[in-house]
């Protein structure tokens, strides 16, 4: 062949392939059906063009007419292209020019009136066609000359004044161009034997290929599917068969004398496996230098998506995200907007985290609306030009620009629009490209549903966690969290503070109980400011509220409390200073490792620490420790916490008196062996002052006892030990609604108790039993054995004595128990038994405001040892 | 971007769909919009100084408590406020305080402040009714940057005033004569070198109120005709070539046609827009005259821009983000004049029927400091959804100002006190009197006034129509200066009086049990007025005639 002949035959294939891309990959839009008629008829142009020149069957004159006719209608089918590559609503008739041109077509076949067949003669072996022009062939070229000037009116009007559709038309209108220059030039004697008129024909294609192309009427992959691979193949299978086959099929024949069949046969499984190596080399190729980066992109998404699905903490998932977006993009910046509970689109995250948050969007924003009937990104640009922009706030626009936004990404999960993606704009001003942009569509779409499950997941958690009024994390999470950092900082430092409003029954009577959730949430809102995020503010009852400071010693924690007590007493000044009311809080503190081995000491410590300052007068700030005593007063002075409360003591005691006498007697006994002990032990004179007092109350909850069940000479059936057990937390129900004795419950609640954990009510073991409690568990033990009852008698108090050894480390603490039996055989504590040597009342457990124990208390003038037998 | 840029960028279909997709928008879209804006507008207004001043402390949450605790407004509620310019007691910081006449005679200037939102709003809607006027059918339309416009409206500090300011915050347009230039020349000053300078540039676009655009383009032919004492060749020296060739073979057209020339016959004109009241009496003519039916569009000193008529002229549609509409049903309306204490029911924009006529209540959006206040302009609704514009929202046709209040060619506003006032101040010995807007043959409007005189001053006083057309006339002359402005600068004179005789009213009192409405009462009660002094005169047999 002729580099003439091999020019047209590549040219062919160039549009063999190009119609047969689109063919094959169904595409279903009107211009992509004009565009691959328009290949058809360059195909049929020039493969009519290559039959003739290879004077294939049936004759040359067939082919002739073929390639007139591809050239004549190939002006009108340009048209029509042109038409719907505009979109021009306003062309009508727009396949006149084809019907003319087509019956032009007809006419010539039969008649040859516009181009006579031409001539054909030989020279040297090679065919030579000759053409005869008459002014009817310049007639034709005048009709199709008009048919594109039509085409021209067409693209004037639509792009008058329209530079977005001249942009998007440019490359269509330089094919046309070279086209027509190729055909012009070919026509020139200088030009003549080079197919300048075909290859401005393949570039023309091109270009008109590339005008889809950069219309993002389809991607560039489509190109080079796999059918795509299998049909070049296909095409270069044909070529080296047409031109090999034969020469191939009679070498085989001569060297091998391979039968003619039999030749052919090896010929054409040679072929095969050349088409198929051929498709396969080709999807390599085309898998390496262009699908790959497409496949590298879907595979990046597709792990991305898998990363998500498991994840559900929305901070994890937002910044994958933003990974995500900035690895397979250049987009550095951007901004996710998420559903609340209340509708709104607020700022969830941000790529970067300096960043401000305090930006949002309302559920009936046209933005959010828009959203909910296209999926695609919004352009802020376009949307600023619709009439829904125009129910925008000016607020709203303000803010927009001011985020710089230019892009919104949809994060849509099953129609659902879970959140949004802001983009601001390029700092050129220019726009983000498509594939970009569904870069960021498509991750924001996999990620969406998992956005959504982690959103209800956090809530859920949030809300089981959360103090609703508060908003801080509520008590029982408070034991998770304090768990958990005393795991993590025993051996470093922990402190814990905790908080416990005054009177705050009598401020809720006073402002309402309106206004005393108002304070209780200032008061959460003080704590939550006044730390760090590395600590944790809590809401651990009512009135009470918990600080964990890790990493905190006592001096800081203290400063910490210490302000904020002072910031508390001051929520609600509304006098200027002269205040009526105010809100008060007793702190204590406690810290790790100096005064606490286990979490849940740390805190009783801390509530004992509480119930001191309670006991103390209130109002004030107490660290806990049992040779250490610190206690700042604050502006009201400590004024005889003891005495206030002794009438109410009294009064609870005689109403013990008047309905069991024994139990009265015994709460006096417990009382004094509870101070002796305490004492023993070192522990300070106000906690043995509590010790006291929460001994003379600890049977208070046997008011509530039928009086069969607790002078029962007999043992007690299963059911009615079960109704004496309910005592402890009878005592704890009747103190609990007198505020100013509430610091004696830790110690009433914890005294049955056992060492060994099998206590009751609240089965704590070791040291996580208040050290008063395990004081008067031994107590209270101890004069029930030495005391005779209806239902048994006492026991001596060798015997007693025996008990409290054998049950050391069992129901006693081993080393209180030591102690105690010391002080006995010593002598210290005298053995009181059933001397009803109880003063006249008020009790002696009383002690004098300054925290001096009366000395006519505990041990009752004349009181004989109890019987040791 | 400016609206000139735009025209380059983008295709027509998107600049359309921008500025005037606002007509296709369905119903619910419209009143969602309408809504959500009212919404920011009761963020600011409620809690403002002014706002509170007129809940009386109240606090509206949701529209349709707005609806309830506000009352509807007028001018006088905001008046301590805004004419003393206290602008920390509004909504949002005005950028521009506009004015216009309250009552003539009485309250010379009512004023009005302009937010930025406002302006902005002001300027799309402004540029929407561009595009509307110049437009053949949807999204067809011609705008193109240095056309030329004519442009006979007040300057600042009037509404009118800022239209050439937003339009070429937009566009380049040339307005002739040029605004700043135009500021400080009469009216007339105005028009012959506006003419002038069209003469030269051509002239694409005319715009004005509806009788001064007709007395313009009757000067316009004066301008141009024979009684012009300059010679043919310096009056060709005056213009361009082009204008000069057109003016010949117009004349000739004219010679052959035994015609007057029209300025249709010299300017292409493309966009014709015409606002204020009594539009309906002019627009045959300017048609006539131009060869293109005049757009009307709504706009006002309080509401701003609110609404255009397009292509098809078969009604105005509002703007949905200019204000938030109420329209008070004719049968309430009346009966808010009947009785002033009265509180009339309102409907919405989406609840309004074809065919029934309404009061304006608007609520201006973007920090306007006006809430549900009544304009006192009456529309019609000529339909609902229109095959031709491809909609379904209401169009509407304006119909006057409420009836308290007579405006004659958009140019006075007379009420019962600035007549009163005339009254007193001529000393005419009027017993009774009652007014009426009313049109001529030719379908001009005028102020129709039917007085009593006091039986007892017949006899000393000269009181003859003449004399008391000519009295009245100079008070109102001198007590209203729009009133002036008429007769200088349209030299139209639009008081009538008919006397009717002594004892007529109280006739017709004691027939009808109240005395007849003092301004623009029903035809129907002047024809029962004039049935009264009729009968009345062949009961005492009388001479017919005496008194009129």
């Amino acid at each position: 062949m002729t580099g003439y002949n091999w020019v047209s035959v590549v040219s062919l294939f160039c549009y063999l392939y190009l119609l047969l891309t689109f063919a094959v990959n169904g595409k279903s839009e009107k211009v992509f059906s004009k565009f691959m008629l328009l290949m058809a008829v360059m195909i049929v142009w020039v493969g009519g063009s290559v039959a003739m020149r290879a004077e294939l069957w049936p004759s040359v004159n067939f082919w002739h007419h073929v390639s007139v006719g591809g050239m004549m209608l190939a002006a009108a089918v340009y048209f029509l292209f042109i038409v719907d590559f505009l979109e021009d609503r306003h062309s009508r008739n727009t396949w006149v020019w084809f019907v003319i041109l087509a019956a032009l077509f007809v006419f010539d076949c039969v008649t040859c009136f516009f181009i006579p067949e031409p001539v054909v003669t030989y020279a040297g072996g090679a065919a030579i066609f000759t053409y005869t022009y008459t002014w009817r062939f310049y007639l034709l070229v005048g009709i199709i000359l008009v048919c594109i000037a039509h085409m021209i009116v067409v693209v004037v009007r639509h792009c008058r004044g329209n530079r977005i559709a001249f942009r998007q038309l440019r490359p269509v209108l330089i094919g046309i161009a070279i086209l027509l220059a190729g055909h012009l030039l070919a026509s020139l004697p200088q030009f003549s034997g080079i197919p300048l008129d075909i290859i401005s024909g393949v570039f023309n294609a091109v270009f008109v290929f590339y005008a889809l192309y950069k219309k993002h009427l389809f991607k560039m992959s489509l190109l080079f599917s796999r059918a795509n691979c299998v049909v070049l193949a296909l095409i270069v299978g044909l070529v080296l068969g047409l031109r090999f086959f034969r020469p191939m099929q009679q070498w085989l024949e001569a060297s091998f004398g391979t039968p003619h069949v039999g030749a052919a046969i090896c010929v054409s499984i040679v072929l095969v496996l050349v088409v198929i190596g051929l498709a396969v080399i080709f999807s390599l190729i085309f898998r390496a230098v262009f699908v790959s980066r497409e496949n590298r992109r879907a595979e990046r998404l597709a792990r991305f998506g898998d990363d998500v699905m498991h994840m559900l903490s929305n901070d994890e998932i937002l910044q994958d995200l933003t990974n995500t977006v900035r690895d397979m993009t250049r987009i550095e910046s951007l901004m996710v907007f998420l559903r609340q509970s209340d509708g709104d689109y607020r700022v969830e995250h941000t790529s970067n985290p300096l960043d401000e948050k305090n930006f949002y969007i309302r559920a009936d924003h046209p933005i959010v609306t828009w959203f909910t009937h296209h999926d695609e990104c919004l352009n802020m640009r376009d949307f600023s030009r619709s009439t829904s922009y125009r129910s925008l706030w000016d607020g709203e626009k303000k803010m927009l620009a001011e985020l710089g936004a230019e892009e919104f990404v949809p994060m849509l999960s099953g129609g659902d629009l879970v959140g949004m993606l802001l983009i601001p704009g390029k700092k050129d001003g220019a726009p983000w490209s498509v594939s970009t942009l569904e870069t960021v569509h498509e991750a924001a779409a996999k990620c969406a549903g998992p956005v959504r499950d982690a959103v209800v997941y956090e809530r859920s958690i949030e809300e089981a966690r959360k103090d609703k009024l508060t908003g801080l994390i509520n008590r029982k999470y408070f034991f998770e969290v304090l768990d958990r950092e005393f795991e993590q900082y025993k051996d470093t430092m922990l402190s814990l503070c905790l908080f416990n409003l005054d009177d705050f029954k009598a401020y809720n009577q006073v402002y309402g109980v309106q206004e005393g959730d108002l304070a209780l949430q200032r008061v959460a809102g003080l704590l939550s400011s006044s730390v760090n995020d590395v600590c944790t503010a809590a809401r651990i009852g009512g009135k009470e509220f918990a600080l964990i400071l890790p990493g905190y010693d006592i001096h800081f924690a203290k400063l910490i409390t210490e302000n904020i007590v002072e910031e508390i007493g001051r929520i609600n000044d509304r006098t200027g200073g002269q205040i009526a009311n105010s809100l008060k809080v007793s702190a204590g503190i406690c810290a790790a490792p100096y005064m606490a081995t286990s979490a849940r000491e740390l805190f009783q410590n801390a509530e004992t620490a509480v119930y001191n300052v309670k006991r103390s007068g209130k109002n004030a700030v107490q660290i806990y420790s049992s040779n250490i005593y610190y206690q700042t007063e604050r502006q009201y002075k400590f004024s005889g916490g003891y005495r206030e409360n002794a009438s109410t003591i009294y009064a609870l005691t005689a109403a013990i008196d008047a309905k069991d006498h024994y139990t009265f007697r015994h709460s006096q006994n417990v009382a004094y062996y509870c101070e002796e002990l305490g004492k023993a032990a070192g522990l300070s004179g106000d906690l043995i002052e509590i010790l006291k007092e929460a001994a003379s109350l600890h049977d208070i909850g046997k008011i509530g006892i039928r009086e069969d069940i607790l002078n029962k000479p007999d043992a007690l059936t299963p059911d009615e030990y079960a109704i004496m057990k309910s005592h402890v937390e009878n005592a704890v129900n009747i103190i609990r609604h007198l505020p100013s004795l509430d610091y004696v419950i830790p110690t009433i609640l914890s005294h049955h108790e056992r060492y060994d954990g099998r206590g009751y009510p609240q089965r704590l073991k070791g040291e996580e039993i208040p050290i008063m409690g395990r004081i008067l568990c031994i107590a209270d033990s101890f004069d029930a054995m030495t005391s005779e009852r209806n239902y048994k008698k006492p026991l001596g108090l060798d015997a007693a004595i025996k008990n409290l050894q054998d049950e050391a480390g069992g129901q006693f603490d081993p080393k209180l128990v030591l102690i105690f039996v010391d002080e006995i055989r010593r002598g210290r504590i005298k053995v009181l038994g059933n001397a009803d040597a109880a003063p006249p009342l008020p009790s002696p457990a009383f002690s004098s405001p300054t925290g001096e124990v009366t000395k006519d208390a505990p041990a009752p003038a004349g009181a004989a040892p109890a019987p040791v037998t | 971007m400016r609206f000139q840029e735009k025209l380059h960028e983008y295709s027509k279909s998107e600049i359309w769909e921008e500025y005037c997709g606002f007509l296709t928008l369905g119903m619910d879209e419209f009143m969602s919009i309408q809504k959500r804006l009212l919404e920011e507008q009761m963020a600011l207004w409620v809690p403002s100084q002014l706002g509170q001043r007129i809940l009386r402390g109240k606090t509206p949450k949701t529209i349709d408590e707005f609806r309830s605790m506000v009352p509807l407004t007028t001018y006088e509620d905001y008046a301590p406020l805004l004419l003393s310019k206290q602008t920390k007691t509004l909504p949002a910081e005005p950028v521009i305080w506009v004015q216009t006449t309250w009552e003539g005679g009485i309250r010379p200037t009512k004023v009005a402040p302009y937010t930025k939102g406002m302006l902005d709003t002001f300027q799309h809607n402004v540029i929407s009714c561009l595009i509307l006027a110049a437009s053949k059918e949807k999204g067809e339309f011609e705008v193109n940057v240095g056309d030329h416009m004519l442009y006979a409206l007040a300057p600042l500090p009037y509404v009118t005033g800022l239209l050439p300011l937003l339009l070429n915050n937009e566009i380049d347009i040339e307005f002739l004569p040029p605004v700043k230039e135009a500021a400080s020349m009469s009216f007339k000053e105005r028009n012959v070198l506006g003419f002038k300078l069209g003469m030269k540039k051509g002239i694409e676009y005319f715009f004005g109120l509806g009788s001064v655009l007709y007395y313009v383009s009757q000067s316009l032919v004066s301008l141009t005709g024979s009684g012009s004492k300059k010679s043919v060749g310096e009056k060709l020296k005056a213009i361009s070539p082009r204008m000069a060739l057109r003016l010949l073979a117009a004349k000739r057209r004219c010679r052959k046609e035994h015609r007057d020339l029209l300025p249709k016959d010299l300017f292409n004109l493309r966009c014709f827009m015409c606002a204020g009241t009594d539009n309906r009496s002019y627009k045959a003519d300017l048609e006539r005259m131009w060869g293109i039916r005049p757009i009307e569009l709504f706009a006002g000193t309080e509401p701003t821009c609110i609404g255009c008529e397009t292509w098809s002229r078969e009604g105005v549609y509002f703007f949905p983000d200019a204000c938030f509409y109420e329209f008070i049903p004719e049968n309430e309306m009346n009966r808010s004049l009947e009785d002033p204490n009265y509180e009339p029911r309102t409907v919405l924009w989406n609840e309004v029927q074809a065919g029934e006529i309404y009061e304006l209540v608007l609520t201006v959006f973007k920090g306007g400091a006006f809430a549900r206040y009544r304009v006192g302009d009456v529309f019609r609704c000529t339909g609902i959804g229109s095959a031709q514009e491809g909609n379904e929202i209401p169009r509407f046709e304006y119909i006057d100002r409420v009836a308290d209040t007579i405006d004659i060619a958009g140019f006075t506003r007379i009420t019962e006190n600035s007549i009163k006032q005339a009254i007193e101040l001529s000393r005419l010995p009027i017993e009774a009197w009652t007014a009426k807007k009313e049109f001529t043959d030719g379908d001009r409007p005028y102020l129709h006034l039917y007085v009593e005189l006091q039986r007892e001053s017949l006899i000393n006083s000269a009181v003859s129509i003449r004399i008391l057309q000519e009295q009245l006339g100079i008070y109102f002359r001198y007590l209203d200066q729009d009133y002036e402005d008429l007769k200088k600068i349209l030299g139209i004179d639009p008081l009538k009086i008919t006397m009717i005789k002594c004892g007529t009213f109280a006739a017709y009192e004691k027939k009808y049990g109240s005395p007849i409405r003092r301004m623009n009462p029903e035809s129907c009660d002047i024809n029962d007025l004039v049935q009264c002094h009729l009968s009345d005169r062949v009961e005492n047999g009388g001479a017919p005639g005496d008194w009129i």
